[in-house]
């Protein structure tokens, strides 16, 4: 119905303008090879360990339709600003086989406590009795310590009152590579990627009136919940593609845009990681456009057989179900490899006039091909940098696909195939 | 299907004295558009329907599924019929044209007489696939100017362009046709869907099953040609019969709201009916092409011979996960997300289960053996003969009703395993015989 959906467009082409123009401006700073991993990126933020100072916080979320949500938080003390509200928590990246040693300090009004779901022989230090693990009660403090035997992708959790405390952001995720070298998922050589592109899309799930019962102090039932926005790594689409560190998004500090080259046997032969895992009550069917996806780890765990068979699968679509993690090689491969040269694709394209691009705004090159940009309508924003393809990668759950009503927005981000050695 | 069951024979002006609407998911053969075209226009103009119920010309459907490397889909809107309401319910979805037809005659021709769900696109590995989507308008709401695309769920490496999404690359307005192209290399089952304001447009029906056929059919040194539904390398996918299910919830707020232009809050979405091929049980199980539901061609009955192999195509383009369970009879999945399950070392990662739980835009490829007849099982007769009856039903039974009325209803079907060997070959997916 696009008498509505236009009515409401324009923020998000405010929004989508500013992201891009932050984009463009950040990405030119990085060196070629590295850009990546330099400012502007989306890739993965570890925070290494293996000891970490955390604290419990508060503080408030922005969501891309204008709305702010009170949450509670991890936050690391080492961060140079004493712990500032974060959410959601910081990426504990640690190697296997270290003793990781979480400090945590608790700075809310309640009981808070961690669990970590995967790990074994957790021990905990201080703090007071709970009914899952040691908590640290309100100004006060407990330790956890374990070794981090397997690799893989893991969340760190609320194991008190998980039913409030986990919706109101209390969780992060936890990566343990392995001791192949940290360009592995595994400690198997089928699981290599390249380390300028490992991705972490952390899911949740948000019921707006559930957070706004608590800060309110109002009663707290779960059983209401009725989710309105749906989050990646603590912000919804189309923050989600913002670099990390946004100055716009302060409290949310991790990106989701996952950006990759097309497949190259000589420049280009490893694949992008992505690392799936979701904090929410719900399951999320999420998927990219753009290629399957190899599935090659679940819950922190390569997938083999009894007999070590490799029984990694693809998948268009990947049901990633609530407390659940997954690891997955992505790639792009320029099949056709079309161009306007020698190679035009085989169909005569409209006229500009006798097409629509959605609401004035795009991101669309202007050109079918690979690395070319071409004309628009003029009047009309295009956020395409250098003939970059991009591809919706979202919740199939389609009413998730959305800011509460407001669609191409939600649990999604977006899939960025650059050409070959990066936009020039 | 037992003839006597039909409902009895109306003409068109019968039809719509009776208010039926529904209307007719017409899939015309290129030659017979103009005349077609023409006496629509006289229908409509003789039609006193009122505004909701209005869509003319019942004619039954001509085909449920389109072969060849040259199609044409147009994009309105429509109304099927659902049991339990009497109300016919507005839909958005796709129709079958002729390619070489005039934008003013599809106009003509389909203008809100939409189908649900969309038709079954059937096409080889290694085709150079042209698809012409034309965007028709609708009907009904005239105040809408929505564009529409096409796009292939799960097709790998696709450039932007003909991935069909408005935000990263075009949608197509309405009266213009846009030429999409796809050179399918991956055989399985796949999904095509809109993705202009996807959340309201695919519940509104804009979506249908494309699967793609192996190369294997034409068979290898090892293999005689036949029926694969992948490149096994050894014909442990081979079958005799198909049928493709395309699984999607109904809420019927959002669709009653839009016809009354009225706006609809997407995060309240809770589903009241539950369908596959754009029907609910028991209109399921009648023949593809029932004129008693002229907008919704495409049956879910699976019919077999005992000792065939059939194959059935799961696709989930509902917003729900779905658990589809067959009863007495193991169902082997041998795809998932058109791939065949095997893994990059030559693991075999088929299985066996009776119940296939599968997500929103998920895929799987199923085939299980005809068991032998069992006379002294319970029986049914249609005209085709006596069959043992199975149940294939989503186990999550909230989805076996119709907006709660008493009685089996929703995601529900039927595999009738009949006496002897009474079908006849099966020349085109969701054929069935009657």
């Amino acid at each position: 119905m696009s008498v509505k959906v236009k009515k409401h467009a324009r923020p998000g082409i405010l929004l989508f303008s500013l992201i891009l123009l932050a984009m463009i401006v950040l990405v030119g700073f990085g060196g070629r090879v590295r850009r990546a991993a330099a400012a502007g990126s989306t890739t993965m933020v570890c925070t290494y360990g293996p000891t970490f100072d955390l604290r419990t916080t508060d503080g408030y979320t922005s969501t891309p339709d204008g709305n702010s949500l009170y949450y509670w938080g991890f936050a690391n003390m080492n961060d140079g600003l004493g712990g500032a509200f974060q959410q959601p928590g910081p990426v504990l990246c640690v190697n296997e086989g270290d003793t990781v040693v979480i400090n945590l300090q608790n700075d809310l009004t309640e009981p808070v406590s961690i669990v970590f779901p995967g790990q074994e022989g957790v021990t905990a230090t201080g703090g007071v009795p709970g009914l899952l693990t040691a908590e640290a009660p309100p100004g006060g403090s407990v330790t956890y310590t374990f070794v981090a035997t397997a690799p893989g992708t893991y969340l760190y959790e609320s194991g008190t009152e998980p039913h409030k405390q986990v919706q109101m952001g209390l969780f992060g995720a936890l990566v343990v590579r392995p001791a192949m070298g940290a360009n592995f998922a595994y400690n198997d050589p089928t699981t290599e990627f390249n380390p300028d592109r490992e991705y972490l899309l952390l899911i949740h799930d948000v019921d707006p009136e559930l957070h706004y019962a608590v800060e309110h102090g109002l009663p707290y039932d779960v059983t209401t919940m009725h989710d309105r926005y749906w989050t990646i790594n603590g912000r919804s689409f189309p923050d989600t593609i913002a670099p990390n560190f946004a100055p716009w998004l302060p409290n949310q500090p991790y990106g989701a845009l996952v950006r990759i080259e097309p497949y190259d046997a000589t420049n280009n032969p490893l694949p992008a990681l992505v690392r799936y895992a979701n904090a929410g009550m719900v399951n999320h069917p999420f998927h990219p456009h753009g290629n399957n996806l190899t599935i090659i780890g679940r819950d922190g765990r390569l997938l083999r057989g009894p007999n070590g068979e490799n029984t990694s699968f693809e998948s268009f679509t990947t049901t990633v179900g609530s407390g659940q993690t997954f690891d997955l090689l992505a790639q792009w491969f320029d099949v056709e490899a079309w161009n306007q040269n020698n190679n035009p694709i085989p169909v005569q394209l409209p006229g500009l006039y006798n097409l629509v691009t959605k609401d004035g705004a795009t991101f669309y090159s202007g050109s079918p091909y690979l690395g070319q940009k071409g004309d628009l309508l003029v009047g009309n924003t295009s956020y395409n940098e250098c003939g970059e393809f991009y591809f919706p990668w979202h919740s199939h759950a389609l009413n998730e696909f959305q800011n509460f009503d407001e669609g191409f927005g939600g649990l999604a981000t977006l899939w960025r195939i650059d050409p070959p050695g990066g936009c020039q | 299907m037992n003839k006597k069951k039909q409902p009895p024979k109306l003409n068109r002006r019968q039809f719509l004295r009776l208010g039926l609407g529904g209307g007719g998911a017409l899939v015309l053969t290129a030659a017979s558009v103009l005349a077609r075209a023409d006496k629509l226009r006289e229908l409509a103009a003789t039609s006193t329907a009122s505004q909701v119920a209005a869509p003319v010309a019942p004619e039954p459907a001509a085909s449920t599924v389109v072969q060849g490397t040259n199609i044409r889909l147009a994009a309105t809107d429509g109304h099927i019929l659902l049991p339990g309401r009497t109300r016919p319910l507005y839909t958005f979805g796709f129709v079958e044209a002729d390619p070489n037809a005039s934008i003013r005659d599809v106009i003509a021709a389909y203008k809100g007489k939409v189908q649900m769900c969309s038709p079954i696109l059937d096409v080889n590995e290694g085709d150079e696939v042209y698809l012409t989507l034309t965007n028709l308008g609708f009907q009904f709401r005239p105040d809408l100017d929505d564009s529409h695309t096409i796009h292939w769920h799960g097709f790998r490496n696709p450039v932007a362009i003909f991935d069909g999404v408005p935000e990263v690359s075009i949608a197509v307005p309405v009266a213009r046709n846009f030429p999409y192209f796809f050179h399918p290399e991956h055989p399985g089952t796949y999904m095509y869907h809109c993705h202009f304001e996807d959340v309201e447009h695919v519940q509104m029906g804009m979506n249908g099953i494309v699967f793609v056929r192996p190369l294997q059919n034409n068979g290898t040194g090892s293999l005689p040609p036949g029926k694969y539904c992948y490149n096994d390398g050894d014909g442990s996918t081979a079958y005799d019969r198909e049928v493709t299910l395309m699984l999607n919830e109904i809420d019927t707020r959002p669709h009653d709201l839009l016809e009354e232009v009225q706006d609809f809050v997407w995060s309240d979405y809770k589903p009241n009916y539950w369908i596959i091929n754009g029907r609910a049980y028991p209109d399921t199980v009648k023949p593809s092409n029932d004129p008693s539901l002229p907008y919704q061609p495409i049956s879910s009955l699976i019919q077999a011979n005992p000792g065939e192999k059939i194959l059935l195509r799961f696709a989930n383009l509902g917003y729900e996960q779905h658990a589809m369970q067959l009863t007495g009879i193991p169902m082997k999945v041998v795809g998932h997300d058109a791939t065949l399950l095997r893994s990059p070392d030559g693991s075999d990662l088929s299985y066996y289960t009776n119940t296939i739980y599968i997500g929103p835009g998920e895929a799987r490829d199923v085939i299980f053996e005809a068991p032998a007849f069992d006379p002294t099982a319970e029986t049914g007769t249609d005209s085709i003969g006596t069959y043992n009856v199975y149940l294939l039903k989503n186990r999550n039974y909230f989805a076996q009703t119709n907006d709660g009325l008493p009685g089996l209803g929703g995601m529900v079907t039927e595999v009738r395993v009949y006496n002897g060997s009474p079908l006849p070959p099966q020349t085109k997916p969701n054929e069935t015989f009657t």
